[in-house]
């Protein structure tokens, strides 16, 4: 039984270097092709978050910390099926057959301040990573 | 040049207002993409890391402008670096100079502006080269 093993990784790191009241959300997403001739299973799914948002001079006089938070998706599609799964995932899916195309997204919510606050935010990041084996 | 939730207010009252710009990257590699306004100011810069086969592809938002405490500041996304040179880069479908001009001349800039960004992009590049990071002037 022979068994290919591919991965995708994506980080995502944003830097603001000016004070903000609003950060539009971190995304990515990558794909690759699959051989459809092969089972696919899923070995492993991860997710990680860095970093987070300070909010200032909030209505109320409250200050307000979030962290970013992130979410991971793996989905692939073939031509008679496709399946989704989420992370994290740390033991291997059951198999698919017949996929042809998989992808990774990885994502954080976008946030905003109320009026008259302010977000402190100097530098967030989300990562994601998946690892694929295929099977003749 | 393709943008998303184009706004016509000078504030934008929620993220989902900021405009935006589809970076598309084909093949891995670290790439470092930055915010740049007409004063020669990086207001922000995104690293996005992909490791994966060389036909992989990923894709990514950037914002053109900032909601800040002054308001709203329109900005022109720039490439600083990439470690690979494999890897190609596109913005809204066009390669990073071409969007970089048109995202300049839409936001009527002149040719000291133009020059004030380009020196900018340089000096990230070169400061991301040397220590893997970008850090302006005095922060």
């Amino acid at each position: 039984m022979a068994t290919t093993q591919l991965m995708i990784q994506i980080l995502v790191e944003e830097t603001l270097f000016v004070p903000v009241t609003s950060i539009m959300g971190l995304s990515a997403w990558s794909t690759m092709n699959l051989n459809p001739a092969r089972t696919t299973v899923i070995r492993e799914i991860a997710v990680e978050d860095i970093g987070g948002v300070l909010g200032l001079s909030m209505p109320g006089a409250v200050n307000l910390g979030m962290a970013s938070g992130a979410l991971a998706i793996v989905d692939m599609v073939g031509a008679k099926s496709e399946a989704f799964l989420m992370a994290p995932s740390c033991v291997p899916s059951p198999p698919f057959a017949g996929m042809e195309r998989i992808g990774l997204s990885v994502n954080a919510a976008s946030v905003t301040a109320p009026a008259g606050g302010k977000l402190l935010v100097q530098s967030l990041g989300i990562g994601a990573h998946v690892y694929v084996d295929q099977i003749s | 040049m393709s943008t998303r939730s184009v706004s016509s207010k000078s504030t934008p009252s929620s993220a989902s207002e900021i405009d935006a710009i589809e970076i598309r990257l084909q093949g891995p590699g670290a790439t470092t993409v930055g915010l740049v306004d007409g004063a020669g100011n990086v207001l922000m810069t995104r690293r996005v890391v992909v490791s994966g086969p060389s036909e992989m592809e990923t894709n990514f938002q950037m914002p053109l402008s900032l909601a800040t405490t002054k308001g709203k500041l329109d900005a022109v996304p720039m490439l600083f670096h990439q470690t690979s040179a494999k890897q190609v880069v596109t913005m809204g479908g066009r390669d990073p100079a071409g969007a970089a001009q048109e995202r300049q001349r839409a936001l009527k800039l002149n040719a000291a502006a133009v020059g004030r960004m380009k020196a900018a992009a340089e000096t990230a590049a070169a400061q991301i080269a040397e220590t893997g990071r970008f850090k302006p002037a005095g922060s």
